[in-house]
């Protein structure tokens, strides 16, 4: 009797336990934040494989309110969000949600709308709405700060709207089509999915934090309307992970494909690997308040020793291209990629340093004034194999490498002590060229990490400020591009890229060199659907 | 008996008093800026961050980081005492709930890996005893050792591909249902099961050693009835064991978990140390702690009920 009462009791709890436990979805299924669990809504999972498009990225918004980071470009990649203008895959910049734009004076923009866009709701998206949107984005998101910096907006009629700069000629349409600026209805609270209302072709049904955002088609859509009818858009943070959601044929699209798993995922021949180089440069950047980098000689001869095309190999499996110079992965730059260090030319490293003075010793390392020439290169940890070879690369001159990995905080903490010569990091190349080139090289730059300050820069920098047209801004920017190369107050490797497996059947998809905010368009169809 | 359990719960409230001090300073130890975590870094490094500096210090002052750290460190304490962890960073939810939601999760998987674990544990072991020296038992310590030193992770991928991908017989999806409990469960059940058949082997062979084995086989008792002897004499290594294995499958299989994207609390605590949301790690160690201490707790008292002589 007693053992009857025992079993009867494990097999009670391992059933409540599993009835718990399958409960978990639903229960985690409630809308993020405030709202509770009531806000929940479940949908029906009998869709057909090719009305359902399943997207695995790395991370997905963590918010229902796309103001908070991370939200607005995964919003804008499953289609659930959009922006005024867009940038295409040219680097041209074009009305999205927005009409069209002119610039009326140096410092005014009149931006016209769609009268028949809506929101999700049905409400027209009017001058007004729009305006309180980008003042929401201005006042809620940091990230969108530097793009609505000294800009003021002013509705004309129903559809359209004027914009003062207080810089002059600002390509403001570029402004605009940054990733945090998506324009929602900002007299909703955005908390919840009931009270979300946003523009995409897609709108959201049910939000899991961390987990899905499952969206089906907005019938208020303005434009051309997709056919595939739910999106589920997931999140699989393990690389493996992610690569076994595609190869498993369950994931019609997934981002973020590890470079190690490239080699195997093409071998699969029901996936399309789509690898666009993001317009984004992998830099060693140089500390030059060091003794031996202040000198012009050391830092090109550094640059001069690597053999980029190795490093590509290596550091990032032959998967990307050489870039010499910074604005060289920037798609509109593209005459930039190898200028300067046409070639790698280590005896001209060598002999740069021997005319700085650093004479090669019995031990291989090159010394000056009883010292040796060493280097402490600080990375992530993920970057071990391009580390080892701009390591071994180095070595060839005679230059004692020392490479130290970790994560951004440790980067961060030595960048403020002070205790590094260079470090590697990438950014974005495309953009507003004042605004990039300026945080990148001028002396209060934030990302101006090595303190750089050369007067030629600056001026060429006031330069481009001034510049009146595209044109003239596109050729003061590739003479900054130039001068930097040649001072070099940082080294130039490659673009890192950016990998999707797309399973074959599925067409329409479009590789962008910024491909997390343009996944999810209406021309995406299944093949014989 | 009462007093032992009233010395011991004394020890436990000091012990977990004593963690929320580590927990605390180690966590503000770290050199993230907790600002710039909840604000955001500006995407394009810009020269102009004049309202990203008013802002900087505003925030500085609504989480307190400008009082001294034993200030800091009340308020914290207050609040815990209310459930109150604070809010996630990074989904500004109430990690509590969060918490919540992630524990079924890891139950529905601690629990039938547990019972795995059980089941080969103590029958291969016996098995592997009661074969000593033969041809079963080579090839039953051959296999633990082979489970032992295999990594958690590459048995886990190793059969995540073979049925996910190879066979599709598997989901590789994120969700926590019963379809996709039985793979998680059989890899965290075989690599646990190797040190408790190793407990079990040696402790049985101990016991058939001892004399009130000879004497049952001399009186003629059945084998069966040899073997739940010498099962029950060796039940504390076994608990031990099964409660550390439970603790450590509790806290969160955080490879496993990762590998099958299993959203319970060992990935929870995973992607919050890769996200640097501290208040959802600081809540993460602290529950942790207190249920490692209960844990503990019960089986002290378990091993005094079992064996009176056992000092508590």
């Amino acid at each position: 009797m007693k053992k009857k009462i025992i079993s009867i009791g494990f097999v009670a709890v391992l059933a409540l336990v599993l009835f718990v436990g399958c409960g978990n979805d639903k229960s985690t299924q409630g809308v993020s934040g405030q709202k509770s669990t009531e806000a929940t809504k479940t949908v029906d999972t009998k869709a057909t494989d090719q009305e359902e498009l399943i997207f695995v990225e790395r991370e997905i918004a963590s918010k229902t309110d796309p103001n908070f980071y991370p939200g607005s470009s995964h919003y804008i990649a499953n289609g659930a969000s959009e922006t005024l203008f867009k940038i295409q895959a040219n680097g041209e910049v074009e009305p999205f949600l927005a009409k069209g734009s002119k610039q009326i004076d140096e410092t005014t923009w009149k931006i016209d709308l769609r009268p028949e866009a809506k929101f999700w709701s049905g409400e027209s998206i009017t001058a007004q709405a729009v305006i309180d949107s980008l003042e929401r984005s201005r006042e809620t998101n940091v990230r969108a700060l530097p793009f609505l910096e000294g800009i003021s907006f002013t509705p004309i009629d129903d559809y359209s709207f004027e914009a003062k700069t207080e810089r002059k000629n600002l390509n403001l349409p570029l402004s605009l089509a940054y990733m945090e600026l998506s324009i929602i209805n900002a007299s909703k609270a955005h908390d919840s999915i009931e009270t979300m209302d946003m523009s995409g072709m897609y709108k959201v049904v049910e939000f899991q934090p961390k987990k899905k955002i499952v969206l089906e088609i907005n019938e208020n859509y303005y434009g051309k309307k997709p056919t595939i009818k739910r999106i589920i858009h997931e999140e699989i943070m393990d690389n493996e992970a992610r690569t076994l959601a595609a190869s498993s044929g369950r994931a019609d699209i997934v981002r973020g494909i590890p470079n190690e798993s490239v080699a195997q995922l093409k071998k699969d021949d029901n996936l399309v690997l789509h690898m666009a180089p993001a317009a984004n440069t992998q830099t060693i950047y140089l500390n030059l308040q060091k003794e031996h980098l202040k000198d012009v000689k050391v830092r090109q001869a550094l640059a001069w020793a690597l053999d980029r095309d190795e490093l590509v190999v290596l550091g990032s499996e032959g998967l990307s291209t050489p870039v010499t110079t910074w604005l060289g992965s920037n798609p509109k730059y593209a005459e930039a990629k190898n200028a300067v260090y046409t070639k790698y030319d280590s005896e001209k490293a060598k002999d740069l340093l021997e005319e700085a003075g650093w004479k090669l010793g019995d031990d291989g390392i090159r010394h000056k004034n009883g010292e040796k020439l060493q280097f402490k290169l600080r990375t992530w940890g993920q970057d071990k194999a391009l580390g080892e070879t701009i390591q071994n690369q180095w070595s060839r001159i005679g230059v004692d490498t020392e490479v130290i990995y970790g994560d951004y905080a440790l980067i961060e903490t030595a960048r403020e002590t002070g205790d590094w010569d260079g470090l590697i990091e990438a950014w974005q190349t495309y953009g507003d060229e004042y605004s990039l080139l300026s945080g990148q090289f001028s002396p209060t730059g934030t990302a101006n990490y090595g303190k750089y300050d050369d007067v030629e820069t600056n001026k060429l920098l006031e330069e481009l400020l001034n510049a009146k047209t595209a044109e003239e801004r596109h050729e003061r920017a590739l003479a900054i591009n130039e001068r930097i190369a040649m001072e070099v107050p940082a080294i130039y490797m490659y673009p890192r890229v950016e990998t999707s497996a797309v399973k074959k059947s599925l067409k329409g998809y479009k590789e962008h060199f910024r491909q997390f905010e343009n996944v999810v368009n209406s021309d995406l169809e299944f093949e014989g659907y | 008996m009462f007093t032992k359990i009233l010395k011991k719960t004394m020890e436990m409230v000091v012990t977990i008093f004593i963690a929320t001090i580590i927990i605390f300073v180690l966590i503000r130890l770290s050199p993230r800026d907790p600002v710039k975590i909840v604000m955001g870094n500006p995407e394009i490094a810009m020269t102009n961050t004049k309202e990203y500096d008013i802002r900087y210090e505003k925030m500085s002052e609504e989480l307190n980081l400008d009082k001294s750290i034993p200030f800091q460190y009340i308020s914290w304490i207050k609040r815990v005492l209310k459930f109150d962890f604070g809010k996630s960073i990074y989904t500004g939810r109430p990690v509590a709930d969060e918490i919540k939601e992630r524990i079924p999760a890891t139950l529905l998987l601690a629990i039938p890996s547990m019972i795995l674990q059980c089941i080969l544990g103590i029958s291969l072991g016996v098995i592997s005893a009661v074969r000593h020296e033969k041809f079963t038992d080579q090839v039953i310590r051959f296999i633990s050792v082979f489970f032992s030193s295999v990594p958690a992770f590459a048995l886990g991928l190793m059969l995540l591909y073979y049925f996910g991908v190879h066979l599709k017989y598997y989901e590789v999806s994120n969700v926590a249902n019963l379809s996709r409990l039985w793979l998680p469960v059989i890899v965290l059940g075989v690599i646990s099961s190797p040190s408790l058949i190793r407990v079990v082997r040696t402790n049985m062979l101990q016991e058939f050693g001892r004399d009130y084995i000879s004497f049952g086989i001399a009186r003629g008792l059945s084998k069966g009835d040899i073997l739940k002897n010498a099962i029950k004499n060796i039940a504390l290594p076994i608990i031990t064991i099964l409660a550390l294995s439970f603790v450590s499958l509790l806290s969160g299989a955080v490879v496993i978990e990762s590998i099958f994207t299993w959203p319970g609390m060992g990935r929870y605590a995973m992607e919050s140390i890769l996200l640097n949301d501290y208040p959802v790690t600081q809540a993460y160690a602290l529950f942790m702690t207190i249920m490692i201490v209960i844990i503990n707790f019960f089986v002290d008292i378990i091993y005094t009920y079992a064996n009176p002589k056992v000092k508590m």
